[in-house]
């Protein structure tokens, strides 16, 4: 009687504790594989334009994107293929006069992978 | 999920019939009065809670027991289908995060894994969640056995204050409702 109890609640223990939960988060792979650019100043001397930028650490940099956004939110990107660079230059750009563009900067990794982006800096088109 | 559900309780409700013994014969009900064994109503208790328990009389504590295990059961079956939903969530957002790695931005791969942490509390809810149902229905049902096995829960009650019993009134045959006390 006692042993065919005793399957029974060890039965009842199997069902509570059988269904476990086996979900786990899986590596969070975005948090730090690439640094924020940081003091990001952009410049514009006749059609001359040219930004500088800061990173602490360039660890799996493989480039940066420098993005140009207008006022009505129309964005061009260039893309730097030196993971060391600080600064890009672009002559004869031709940016609409009486607005201002928006600067920002982000670097990316071997996989494509877009690290967090700059604080924005403005550019004034007289 | 639902199907299963229902034929679980469709089940229930053929055994508690089975277990009242109540039979429907020209259109009105007769009480039948076989006796089922003690080895009958333990049988019937092992394959549901409280059935062994109605059939020999004790209303009140079998009916407690069939509902009260039933509404566990639904209960766990419904969290458990809850469980699989937000599992299913989960992976998807995970595929979601992970597909970011290659191409995506650190804005939305935060923005992916903040969503995966929300679907990742509610599976750990839900599954706290069927975990309480599924023990409450194994208590209960090991309850149940302990009642029939045990504590001579399927023995005949002993004194019934209320009862129903065939009586001939005048000519034409009735029922009595017998009250006793002490």
């Amino acid at each position: 009687m006692m042993k065919r109890l005793l399957l029974l609640a060890a039965a009842g223990t199997l069902m509570v504790f059988g269904c476990s939960n086996d979900t786990k988060l899986p590596a969070k792979y975005h948090d730090g594989v690439l640094d924020q650019p940081t003091d990001v100043t952009s410049l514009l001397e006749g059609s001359d334009f040219s930004v500088t930028w800061q990173m602490a650490s360039t660890a799996n940099v493989e480039g940066y994107v420098v993005s140009l956004t207008d006022t009505s939110g129309a964005q061009d990107t260039r893309f730097v293929d030196d993971s060391t660079a600080t600064s890009y230059d672009e002559a004869g750009l031709q940016l609409l006069s009486g607005t201002f563009y928006i600067i920002r900067l982000w670097a990316v990794d071997d996989v494509g992978f877009f690290g967090p982006t700059s604080e924005p800096d403005t550019l004034v088109v007289e | 999920m639902w199907r299963l559900q229902r034929i679980i309780v469709a089940a229930g409700l053929v055994l508690l019939l089975m277990a009242t013994g109540s039979t429907a014969q020209g259109g009105g009900f007769q009480l039948k009065q076989d006796q089922v064994s003690g080895t009958q109503a333990r049988l019937l208790s092992v394959l549901y809670p409280g059935l062994g328990q109605l059939a020999v009389g004790h209303r009140q504590r079998g009916t407690a027991m069939i509902v009260g295990h039933t509404a566990f059961l639904v209960a766990w079956l419904s969290s458990n289908s809850d469980f699989g939903t937000h599992e299913d969530q989960f992976d998807l957002e995970s595929a979601r995060y992970l597909s970011l790695r290659e191409g995506g931005s650190f804005e939305d791969a935060t923005e992916a894994w903040r969503r995966l942490s929300d679907r990742k509390d509610d599976i750990d809810q839900a599954h706290t969640t069927r975990v309480t149902f599924a023990a409450l229905t194994a208590i209960l049902y090991g309850y149940n056995l302990v009642d029939v096995f045990l504590l001579g829960g399927v023995e005949p009650p002993q004194d019934r204050r209320m009862s129903l019993s065939p009586r001939k009134i005048g000519e034409a045959p009735g029922l009595a409702l017998v009250a006793r006390w002490r």
